[in-house]
């Protein structure tokens, strides 16, 4: 269930609070159904860049290979027209997404009892899914990283990014991201780049974050910060590497605005914040069926529709927090394994958790509060 | 079973560095590396390999990271007191974008193939 506006969310909740306990007893094969709001779409400007990238992150989520249904919430008077993100996106209306808004239900009850009746419409096409085995090519996963410490660029970076070439090998899709935290050291990426117009891609998005920063008075200033400095990294090119260590070795083979439908196969980028949640909707939205998260502090993020797998930079991380890490990455520090093992184990665990086994994140129900699309241009 | 600890870790083998992946103390011999480490080196930080004359470039992960600012001997602690990058002289227009295609690391296809239980 998703929200045009802040203002539905709280009647989009109590349409999947009614799809609780038993009452999925029938349906084996639907694994729950879930609000996602968020606290945006009127108040702005409907030309603005701020409205098309929330649309077009609405309408990734929307699209989503990971749901099988979508009701759309609006309240009716919104900028954000469910009518209007429905066409400008393409969006195809049908029994398995369609809108309805609480103005023209008669108000908040009649809008619950209208959008549950729907989502029991949908139950039983969404229980006809099964799983079946497909080729791991079909996989997009999304890198973030955490909450870092002075081992990431040493232990799970590099590990993830191994993960990352054996993902690429077989055919699969990573996205890169976080713009702000490669900056100064873009070119270690257009380096990489498949083209000369991929790497210039890259570089407009850079621009574009120079004259952003400036409007809003800030600066963009990635140096080593003194907490860098004592853990060991002495320059923005040894800071920015670890960064981009997640993504292995392959070649950059696209680069995407925020949400935007990823449509090439391999090591891409994506433009987005680095706040993560932020960063990871982005990603969701543009396809990442799944996300790999490094933290050295102990993030304890996970993502709906899309599982998160948390990767700990030390076995004392992984140790204190053990019921958030799904996977140690200290090991290569204890001496117990390599990068390249490491590596393998964390492809297996993707296609394990692809598979169906449930990330640690989702054991704790996570997901429906991280939904948080990029907000740009000034509420009115 | 109790493992040993490792005390370094090379990311990359043509890298000029090692890491330390525990407080490393002065005179520590890293016998893998045929090497004896000069400096008290903290977690995290990095002991050069090789010596290096100044004004070479410093590789970890097989990049440059910045150029040595005075000579380094080959065990000494590599930090802000050694290592500079003077960021105009490396980030050229020409280097942010290069009018060639990369080669970086062209990836073929897996001859085994993973799969998975998708829905």
């Amino acid at each position: 269930v998703l929200t045009t506006v802040n203002c539905s969310a709280t009647v989009a909740k109590r349409i999947s609070e009614a799809f609780t306990g038993d009452a999925l007893r029938e349906y084996p094969n639907v694994d729950g159904v879930v609000a996602i709001t968020h606290t945006t779409g009127c108040g702005m400007d409907i030309n603005g860049e701020g409205m098309e990238v929330l649309r077009r992150t609405l309408s990734g989520y929307a699209r989503h290979v990971n749901f099988c249904g979508i009701l759309m919430i609006g309240l009716g008077c919104e900028v954000n027209q469910a009518e209007d993100l429905f066409s400008t996106q393409n969006l195809p209306r049908g029994p398995l997404l369609s809108s309805i808004t609480i103005q023209e239900s008669g108000g908040t009850v009649g809008a619950i009892r209208r959008g549950v009746e729907r989502i029991r419409e949908m139950l039983p096409m969404a229980n006809e899914a099964t799983r079946r085995t497909v080729a791991a090519a079909n996989l997009t996963i999304g890198l973030q990283c955490g909450g870092s410490d002075s081992y990431s660029g040493i232990t799970a970076n590099p590990a993830l990014g191994a993960a990352v070439d054996l993902l690429v090998s077989h055919g699969g899709t990573a996205i890169l991201s976080e713009t702000p935290e490669i900056y100064g050291a873009e070119h270690l990426l257009t380096r990489r780049a498949a083209s000369p117009d991929i790497g210039e891609k890259l570089i407009s998005r850079i621009r574009w974050w120079e004259e952003y920063t400036e409007r809003e008075r800030g600066e963009m200033n990635n140096n080593p910060s003194p907490g860098n400095k004592a853990g060991g990294l002495t320059t923005i090119l040894e800071k920015s590497l670890g960064a981009v260590a997640k993504g292995g070795t392959t070649n950059l083979v696209d680069v995407f605005k925020y949400a935007e439908p990823v449509t090439t196969k391999g090591l891409v980028f994506m433009d987005t914040p680095g706040y993560d949640p932020v960063s990871a909707t982005g990603q969701v939205a543009g396809g990442a069926n799944l996300i790999c998260f490094t933290t050295g502090r102990g993030s304890v993020y996970g993502c709906k529709p899309a599982p998160s797998l948390k990767l700990a930079t030390s076995s004392r991380l992984y140790q204190q927090m053990a019921d958030d890490m799904d996977i140690n990455c200290g090991e290569i520090l204890d001496g117990n394994a390599s990068i390249q093992e490491l590596g393998q184990r964390i492809f297996q665990l993707i296609l394990e958790t692809a598979s169906g086994r449930k990330s640690r994140s989702e054991a704790h129900g996570f997901g429906a509060e991280e939904f948080v699309p990029w907000m740009l241009g000034a509420v009115m | 079973m109790l493992t040993e600890h490792v005390l370094v870790i090379q990311l990359n083998r043509s890298d000029d560095v090692v890491i330390a992946c525990q407080d490393v103390p002065a005179g520590t011999v890293l016998d893998e590396y045929g090497l004896t480490v000069r400096d008290a080196v903290p977690a995290g930080h990095k002991i050069a390999l090789r010596s290096i004359t100044s004004g070479q470039p410093v590789r970890r992960y097989d990049q440059i990271i910045g150029f040595a600012s005075e000579p380094i001997a080959a065990g000494q602690h590599v930090h802000v007191h050694n290592l500079r990058v003077q960021f105009s002289n490396v980030i050229t227009p020409s280097v942010r974008t290069p009018s060639q295609p990369g080669t970086f690391n062209r990836v073929q296809p897996s001859a085994e193939s993973s799969v998975l239980m998708g829905g």
